[in-house]
């Protein structure tokens, strides 16, 4: 059933894979956002009374995760660095797992991928991933 | 006149609030050339060129609103040009209305915490702040201006 009301972002699940793949969660993440952006060309000439006009042109997408690091799940930091590493293709997909509510994907490539250790306290992970190409809803 | 509160300040695209706000921001610049010459005796001179704005919104993902981050991501994906409307619904001292992109949407989802987004709107082309308590502000809605030209012309 779609999800209503506000909700809790433990819900919003992200996933990926190499390209063909089945995409696969993030393991142990505690957080992931998914940023759309339009590049806003200028439009702006003698006919436009001072204001700035701009046209609608590229669309792109960022996708960005922090976790924790586990060394058994079957997607985390050392998947994600391999992809990296190997400058492999990706599919994602970012929504939650309900029926009825809106699945984003498409593919990219993981341009970064960070961990991090802190005395007495848990690995950390965070990467960033950026969309190539058309995104889906779904 | 007592100090504002800042809830009753809404963004709209036509009809529809954005649902679940917590924060929202209308910025208008005014672009200056530098127009400084051997005669400004040493001072900056500029002059006002383009005037630009641009519309700025947070809140709380609720799926069931008319406009959340699942419409304003569609807009993304179309490139829609709508009409935005900033405005205190309370108290409709102030309405800025104008055309708009979105420029960007996020959605981050943090774990054990409420999904929230994230909106920037470019506007494009004229830009009205208008006082409906006081009519319209004849400075700024330009359609006036170019009907009463209009008509002049065909006098």
């Amino acid at each position: 059933m779609a999800t209503t009301g506000v909700f809790n972002g433990t819900n919003l699940l992200l996933k990926f894979a190499a390209d063909g793949s089945a995409a696969v969660t993030i393991g142990h993440s505690t957080s992931c956002s998914l940023s759309l952006s339009n590049d806003l060309p200028e439009a702006t000439t003698k006919d436009s009374a001072g204001f700035q006009e701009v046209i609608a042109g590229v669309k792109s997408g960022e996708i960005s995760f922090e976790g924790l690091v586990a060394y058994d799940d079957a997607n985390n930091a050392i998947q994600a660095a391999d992809l990296l590493i190997a400058r492999t293709k990706i599919d994602w997909s970012f929504g939650t797992a309900e029926s009825g509510d809106a699945v984003y994907s498409g593919e990219g490539f993981l341009s970064s991928v960070e961990m991090s250790a802190e005395m007495e306290s848990p690995v950390t992970y965070s990467g960033s991933i950026t969309v190539t190409g058309a995104i889906a809803k779904a | 006149m007592a100090v504002l509160n800042a809830t009753s300040f809404l963004l709209l695209k036509d009809e529809t609030v954005i649902g679940h706000s917590t924060n929202t921001t209308f910025s208008v610049n005014l672009d200056l050339p530098d127009a400084s010459t051997k005669a400004s005796g040493g001072w900056s001179e500029v002059i006002p060129g383009v005037r630009s704005g641009s519309l700025d919104c947070e809140g709380l993902t609720n799926y069931s609103d008319s406009l959340t981050f699942n419409e304003l991501a569609d807009m993304i994906i179309t490139r829609q040009k709508a009409v935005f409307y900033f405005k205190d619904t309370v108290n409709p001292k102030l309405i800025v209305r104008g055309d708009g992109f979105i420029e960007s949407v996020d959605e981050t989802a943090e774990s054990e915490n409420i999904t929230t987004f994230n909106l920037k709107i470019n506007l494009t082309g004229v830009i009205t702040i208008t006082d409906p308590s006081a009519g319209l502000t004849w400075e700024n809605v330009f359609s006036k201006w170019e009907d009463l030209a209009t008509n002049w012309e065909s006098v």
